[in-house]
């Protein structure tokens, strides 16, 4: 499903729409300007290039925007400064912005996609296990800065399999079984009891939440 | 680095099977190369058709491509560019502009076929390219050999007619076999080296070639690089084609690209410099010295020739190990692609 949304799987049928824009069809690229922002499930297949210094992997994205870039070239050194800014903030421990992205631990890493992922400071976010094997501190930012997300009106999409993230984050939850969605509850509905029921037989437990501030 | 030392050790270790002194032979073999001011000026020309492969061969790699085509896209590079030279109407610089776009664009579109069938038909661009080869070859053959071929000869050779003077590429110090095309490919190598290292295009280029998933995933439109990295790298390989027939055959004569390997010595030099643009250019000249060094070793000593190829062979397998192995991961890894929900 989230490969559907981002256009990293094409669609057959069915429609998805953000804000009025049809993005079925549309490539990367264009949903991507029209405000569309993904934290991948896997960051080191989908979210980040291991050989690419750190910079690298976080100019993805930026390179082409105005501000970091004219007559072609990237502009390095403003883009620097937003590395710069987005390792104070997060506090991603990191010898250098030239070094490997590969060598960063998984959780610095991860604090390096989601603070690129929202610098984009788009109205539309594609959480996909935002937390996933990362240490409690680092966790522990990350659903900080998904929540000020939220707070200030932005749709997220949250896809976890941790019950305990989905029903600290969530405001309204959508339970898939089987590839379709079975349930959607609202956060106050929701127990751990009932989610677990609602995916009770699938191979993997799935669920998603949908924020409700868009639609 | 490492395929270096233990390639020229292998080599040692030949040279004194053959009984000669290892130390003796190896200074013979670099003033072969670097001896005197005509000795490195004929390294430097030879070196040039091999810089220019090589740099058309780092693009397609940092791309992620493996163009094992280079060969064919250099010979019609080659073969356009001699006919361009012949035939296009107009005065010296027409000419010689016809022929460097003429060389670039067959190259490129050679090389584009097999990306295209890649795109289209998941053709493996390892063998098309490869396989490609042949067909490129053996078509400027017959170019030269029927329709082409200069008749005024006495010796009916597999050649054009020789090209205009006005439209050779000069030579840099009068009476040395190096020429213009030496600096083109210099040039070349500086402006890859800042086109991938500085600016959008070449940042595409890179992640593409580093995690094309990761490219994906950031809005690259994936087909679009791979396409156009293997335009410009079959393009550049043309141009390789195209400095040799302007600038030292001053025609198309078959056989003289590809039986001196400029093709897979260009491949070499882009594998042992990782695909860097600037130490493509380094490589590719110590290894155009190991060839003319060789060639000054036989005069002088009772070492073989062969002993170059003894060293390349030695250096082709360590480097190819090393790269075959990491372009294996890789494929591993798009095996394992699991689709998230």
């Amino acid at each position: 499903m989230i490969q559907a949304i981002s256009g990293l799987t094409s669609v057959d049928q069915g429609d998805i729409r953000l804000g009025d824009t049809h993005l079925v069809g549309k490539s990367v690229a264009f949903r991507r300007n029209e405000g569309l922002a993904h934290i991948p499930e896997d960051r080191f297949l989908w979210g980040a290039a291991k050989d690419a210094t750190i910079e690298e992997t976080g100019v993805m994205g930026y390179y082409n925007k105005k501000a970091f870039n004219k007559y072609s070239f990237i502009l390095k050194n403003s883009f620097r400064e937003v590395v710069k800014g987005w390792i104070d903030r997060f506090e991603i421990k990191v010898k250098s912005v030239d070094d490997k992205s590969g060598n960063l631990s998984g959780g610095n890493l991860q604090k390096l996609i989601v603070a690129r992922e929202l610098g984009f400071e788009t109205n539309f976010l594609i959480a996909a296990e935002p937390t996933r094997g990362v240490d409690i501190g680092a966790m522990e930012y990350i659903h900080e800065a998904i929540l000020e997300k939220r707070n200030r009106g932005d749709g997220i999409l949250l896809v976890s399999s941790e019950l305990s993230e989905i029903l600290l984050l969530s405001d309204r939850i959508a339970v898939m079984f089987e590839g379709k969605i079975v349930d959607v509850l609202e956060r106050k509905d929701a127990t751990e009891e009932r989610l677990s029921v609602l995916m009770a037989g699938g191979k993997e437990d799935e669920s998603s939440e949908k924020n409700t501030t868009t639609a | 680095m490492i395929a270096v030392l233990i390639g020229l050790l292998t080599g040692a270790l030949a040279i004194a099977l053959i009984g000669e002194s290892i130390f003796d032979t190896y200074k013979v073999m670099w003033d072969g190369a670097f001896g005197n001011f005509y000795f490195l000026t004929a390294t430097l020309a030879r070196a040039t058709p091999i810089i220019l492969i090589g740099l058309g061969l780092a693009l397609a790699f940092r791309a992620g491509v493996f163009n094992m085509g280079a060969e064919g896209q250099m010979v019609l590079g080659a073969v356009c560019a001699a006919l361009a030279a012949l035939y296009v109407p107009g005065s010296g610089i027409v000419k010689l502009l016809s022929a460097f776009l003429a060389g670039f664009i067959a190259g490129g579109l050679w090389s584009l076929l097999a990306g295209w069938m890649e795109v289209k038909y998941k053709v493996q661009l390892l063998i098309s390219t490869l396989l490609l080869n042949y067909v490129a070859v053996l078509f400027a053959g017959y170019l030269v050999a029927e329709p082409f071929q200069d008749k005024s000869g006495s010796a009916a050779l597999a050649q054009t007619p020789m090209i205009d003077q006005a439209v050779w590429l000069p030579k840099l110090f009068a009476g040395m076999s190096v020429h213009m095309g030496f600096v083109i490919a210099v040039i070349g190598a500086i402006i890859l080296y800042v086109v991938l290292q500085f600016t959008s295009s070449g940042y595409e280029v890179r992640m593409l070639g580093k995690n094309p998933f990761f490219a994906e995933y950031g809005g690259i439109n994936k087909q679009k690089v791979l396409l156009f990295s293997m335009f410009f790298s079959g393009g550049i390989a043309g141009l390789a084609g195209t400095v040799e027939v302007l600038g030292s055959q001053y025609r198309y004569v078959e056989g003289a690209l590809t039986v001196p390997g400029y093709a897979w010595t260009g491949l070499m030099a882009a594998l042992l410099a990782n695909s860097n643009p600037l130490g493509t250019a380094v490589a590719a000249i110590l290894l155009a010295a190991l060839q003319t060094g060789a060639m000054g070793m036989e005069r002088n000593t009772e070492v073989p020739l062969e002993i170059a190829s003894v060293i390349q062979g030695v250096l082709i397998l360590f480097v190819t190990a090393k790269f075959t192995l990491s372009w294996w991961k890789v494929k591993k890894k798009a095996g394992d692609v699991n689709g998230a929900v």
